[in-house]
């Protein structure tokens, strides 16, 4: 037995010595190739993963037996051809190149079925959409009165008014309304039988809409309105160059809080202003924990110069960006500005670091997660990439699928685009929306919220996530009869 | 080498040394836990190379464990049917029984082949020895029992399992080593045991254990120390010699197989330098078995399997639970530590300096059967699991006092110091650390992923080879749960079938269990021990429905 054991010991330690050097170059892509002029070869790999999971894998027209998400290892350098099938998918292809030693990652496809999945969602037509960005419902609007405006609750399936059928403000007109991401409440502007027009801050988060009269906090004209996110009881209200506080809560006022401001902006309960003398400022509520940011007026007034009022958009701790009134899109960040003209929205996602931009005609994307080289002459900064330049009347953008996909609404019609520019980037048209009214994207539930035109505007959704996928699975209510159900395919499928 | 095998009554450099060692596992494992915790933040690229190595390394000794937990589980069903009785006694006339097993036809069962293979190696190695070989009429047991709070009823099967085997019960001395702190009713079952079964054994003595005696500590070596003086004082009374007397410690619940002490005096027989050796059965956990959680249950044959594994190593096996050695030895050696929990592999320690290494432990293949700790609920029975399996690690007391031991042993080579020593330290920080690498800090590489590093190949690759690593180790998880199913008492029980069957699908638990009923007692007793917060002695409660 001792002799056994010594000569198994032996053994497993000769095992080790060569299994454990072997596993660990495999793991970083050295492969042995022996008879070849390099006997050790590095490699490269693929990482694929696609939405839905499970889409057969062929490598240079061979299949890979493997299914998506998969890790294709020991892939010599060099161009390769990666081709994606799935039944009920059209297929998608990419080209990759390969490096040694490096992971090509080509992660979050989103592979486009041949049929959108369509459901319709109520039975009563609307004129608009109002997206509620952040939480589990949005807005439908009839008409112009608050009591034509509805709540649709796509977590559970349910539409219900805004306000009750015996609220005393039933019959008020809605001249316009605020809404911020992430937070439940919408402030409306309501026209009354006085000069003063009435404003409303309804939250619609609990069973029973929570109504709140603010009309005595705010002016005929506020002027801009905006709260965080984090604390809808605090509000700002910018107008010529003076913020006013408004305590909901306390139903209090503070005219005249900030003074001589360009600029305005909140993030985790503190504002960032940007004053008249270019500085720009980050501070509490209470104007405590007061930092300035921008100490150097000569830059600022090269940054900011005479580009009058700004928004000011925190999109973290670091990452700071303004638009102009004309659209200019400025940053923090090198080479401070970023487009010169008519951007009309940004999104941020936040886990990759990228910022969404879209004007009329184009959409592009900023990546502040590149790090900097330490030896380069010129400092770049982030790298604006347009992505899509053939647009008409862009007007909403969507991050979808963590990120790597966008969706957007050009006039009518809603598209979805790659993020990264693979081969070139897939773009295909998904639906088309009742003229003048938005569309809402869910990355919980997945699905595309919309006002079907072929209809008169009755609510639909388009399931761009595969439901395994979305982290809500929503209950689809299909009041629509099978055959009305067909039509309506069969369009989608003729407009493409 | 005269060595005072205590912490205690320490002064200057042996002090300060004894605190050292005490610190060693304790600051190690930590070490290991925390550095590779810090490493997988920082450097999680160079932690993920860290665990693939780790982890090929636990594969191919997990691999090399399985080979011997086989071969010893085959032994010991080998060995099921051997008759020791017959065996010891064709030994006395060595020269005419080598001859006949020599001659003997070739069995034809494979088993009975391996049996009677390694027997006749063992009477060749004790030819060779020319070693004096003692009759097994002139052979005696004497069993100390410690009992401090246990029921009669968890006593009592064990004191027929001693007088129902194939040893003479009338050869054998029982001495019941009670607490005189013990419950009246722990006494009362004592001495309603002793009135009972007097008349079967050569006798039976209660040895009443006083409270607070200088120099000890409440344990339980300190009362088995104490049954052992009177044992040998009635020894000498009765003339029986030292030298023919297998003294057998064992806990309250043990209940021996029949042929245990046939088996025992074979290998004392047998084994040439039998006064410088320890032997060891195999433990097992069948008393309440069927009655215990899952996890118990999982976790105590867990141990079967180690003492398995080691019998199959005998120049590195110490000592654990109840076994068995030479009474002369333990005369010699004085007993138990009398301050010290960890009395049963502290003996052998003991032993080893005290005879400047020439002391060994011999495996026998045949078992015992103790309690699976078990209590009134589950949360009791995990509480109760946890406090035992810490009491176990705190085995690791030995360590600084071995230690020590080593630095001034002169007749023990440099190699096999550190050979010893190495494997007593590894050990203890094996059963601290692997479960936490494997299970949980295996992991924190991929959740700490830094951009770098998720921009590597490792980070791709990695996932892929230690899944490839893990499902490998499943095979050896299958060759437990088979080996387990096997190992299970043959006593037919209602819902055999079931009862089986989810018994198997309770190794599915292993890495939870390993977790907090292994690797968190035994990284608990290690702190204590390098924090000097020594444990005071826990009694196991034993409990049968």
């Amino acid at each position: 037995m001792l002799f056994l054991r010594k000569v198994l010991f032996y053994i497993f330690l000769l095992l080790y010595v060569v299994i454990c050097p072997l596993a660990i170059l495999y793991a970083f892509g050295f492969i042995l190739t022996p008879g070849q002029e390099e006997s050790v070869v590095k490699t490269g790999l693929i990482y694929v993963s696609s939405a839905p999971s499970g889409a057969a894998i062929y490598l240079d027209a061979k299949d890979t037996t493997q299914k998506t998400p998969a890790t294709l290892q020991q892939i010599l350098p060099g161009k390769h051809t990666v081709l994606l099938t799935m039944k009920d998918y059209k297929p998608w292809v990419y080209s990759a190149d390969v490096k040694a030693n490096e992971p090509t990652v080509v992660d979050n496809i989103l592979l486009i079925p041949y049929q959108w999945p369509i459901s319709p969602l109520t039975d009563d037509a609307f004129s608009d959409l109002i997206p509620i960005p952040g939480n589990p419902y949005f807005l439908l609007k009839k008409g112009d009165f608050l009591k034509d405006y509805s709540v649709y609750n796509w977590k559970n399936g349910t539409l219900q008014p805004l306000i009750e059928e015996d609220s005393l403000y039933q019959g008020a007109k809605v001249l316009s309304y605020t809404t911020v991401e992430n937070s439940s409440p919408i402030l409306f502007r309501l026209k009354t039988k006085g000069a003063k027009p009435l404003f409303l801050l309804i939250d619609p988060s609990a069973d029973k809409a929570v109504i709140e009269d603010i009309t005595s906090l705010l002016s005929a004209d506020p002027g801009r309105i905006t709260w965080d996110p984090k604390d809808a009881t605090q509000l700002f209200t910018l107008k010529g160059g003076n913020c006013n506080l408004v305590d909901v809560k306390n139903m209090a006022v503070y005219p005249k809080y900030l003074q001589g401001i360009r600029g305005l902006g909140l993030y985790q309960k503190q504002i960032y202003i940007l004053k008249d003398d270019n500085r720009l400022f980050r501070m509490n509520f209470d104007k405590g924990g007061k930092e300035e940011l921008l100490d150097d007026p000569d830059l600022g007034s090269s940054i900011f110069g005479d580009k009058g009022k700004l928004l000011i958009l925190p999109m973290t701790k670091r990452i700071i960006m303004f638009i102009t009134e004309d659209g200019e899109l400025l940053s923090n960040h090198l080479p401070y500005v970023f487009v010169r003209e008519g951007v009309l929205g940004t999104e941020f996602y936040p886990d990759d670091e990228y910022l969404l931009i879209w004007a009329k005609d184009r959409i592009g994307s900023l990546d502040f997660s590149v790090e900097e080289a330490e030896d380069v002459t010129f400092e770049k900064g982030p790298r604006l990439m347009w992505r899509y330049t053939g647009g008409k009347n862009i007007n909403q953008c969507f991050w979808a699928y963590d990120g790597s996909s966008i969706l957007f609404k050009d006039n009518e019609g809603v598209s979805l685009l790659e993020r990264k520019a693979f081969k070139k980037s897939y773009l295909t048209q998904i639906v088309k929306v009742k003229p003048h009214s938005s569309a809402y994207y869910s990355e919980d539930s997945g699905a595309l919220y919309y006002l079907d035109p072929s209809s008169g505007g009755r609510l639909y959704s388009v399931q761009i996530l595969p439901q395994g996928r979305a982290l809500i699975v929503t209950e689809q209510k299909d009041k629509k009869d099978p055959e009305e159900k067909q039509e309506k395919q069969e369009k989608q499928v003729k407009r493409k | 080498m005269k060595f005072h095998y205590s912490r205690h009554g320490l002064r200057g450099r042996a002090r300060s040394l004894e605190r050292l060692f005490e610190i060693m596992p304790g600051a190690m494992s930590w070490s290991i836990l925390i550095g590779m915790s810090i490493l997988a933040v920082k450097r999680p690229l160079i932690a993920a190379v860290v665990m693939i190595a780790f982890y090929i390394y636990w594969l191919l000794k997990l691999i090399y464990m399985n080979i011997f937990l086989v071969i010893s589980y085959l032994r010991l069903s080998v060995e099921e049917q051997t008759d020791w009785i017959a065996q010891a006694k064709g030994v006395k006339h060595l020269d005419s029984y080598l001859k006949e097993i020599k001659s003997k036809k070739p069995v034809k069962s494979f088993k009975r082949f391996i049996s009677h293979f390694a027997h006749y190696q063992e009477v060749v190695d004790l030819k060779k020895s020319n070693a004096a070989i003692p009759s097994l009429e002139d052979i005696y047991q004497l069993i100390i029992m410690p009992v401090v709070s246990e029921a009669q009823d968890i006593i009592e099967p064990g004191i027929e399992s001693f007088f129902k085997g194939h040893f003479p019960a009338k050869r054998i001395l029982v001495v019941m080593a009670l607490e005189e702190r013990a419950s009246e009713e722990a006494k009362k079952g004592v001495y309603a045991v002793q009135k009972r079964y007097k008349e079967k054994f050569l006798d039976f003595l209660v040895v009443v254990h006083p409270n607070g005696l200088h120099g000890e500590a409440r344990v339980k070596g300190a009362n088995a120390t104490y049954a052992g003086r009177e044992a040998a004082r009635y020894l000498k009374r009765k003339g029986i010699p030292f030298e023919n007397v297998i003294s057998s410690c064992f806990d309250a619940d043990t209940v021996v197989s029949p042929n245990y002490f046939s088996c025992v005096s074979y290998y004392y027989i047998i084994t040439p330098d039998r006064e410088h050796a320890s032997f060891q059965p195999i433990p097992v956990y069948h008393n309440n078995i069927w009655q215990a959680p899952g996890f118990a249950r999982v976790l105590d044959i867990g141990s079967s399997f180690f003492q398995l594994i080691e019998s199959t190593n005998p120049e590195k096996l110490v000592t654990f639970s109840s076994h068995s050695m030479s009474f002369k030895a333990l005369v010699d050696i004085d007993y138990w530590p009398v301050d010290m929990i960890s009395d049963d592999s502290a003996i052998y320690w003991k032993a080893l300096i005290h005879y400047d290494s020439h002391y060994r432990v011999v495996p026998m293949y045949v078992t015992l059967s103790m309690d699976v700790t078990e209590a009134e609920n589950w949360w009791k029975t995990a509480v109760n699991v946890y406090k035992q399996k810490r009491r176990w690690a705190w085995g690791a007391e030995n360590l600084p006092i071995v230690f020590r031991a080593f630095l001034k042993l002169k007749g023990i080579s440099k190699l096999k110091k550190i050979s010893l020593g190495f494997k007593l330290l590894e050990g203890h920080l094996a059963w601290s650390t692997w479960s936490f690498l494997l299970t949980i800090i295996g992991w924190l590489p991929a959740i700490f992923a830094t951009k770098k590093y998720s921009e590597s190949i490792f980070y791709y690759s990695a996932p892929r080879i230690a899944g490839m690593i893990f499902t490998l180790a499943s095979v050896g998880l299958v060759v437990c749960i088979l080996l387990s199913l096997l190992l299970l008492p043959k006593k037919k029980v209602k819902h055999n079938i079931l009862k089986r069957v989810v018994h198997a699908f309770e190794w599915l638990l292993v890495p939870v269990i390993s977790v907090f009923f292994s690797a968190l007692p035994a990284l608990d007793a290690q702190t204590r021990l390098m924090l000097g917060k020594y444990m005071e002695f826990w009694v196991t409660v034993k409990k049968r429905k």
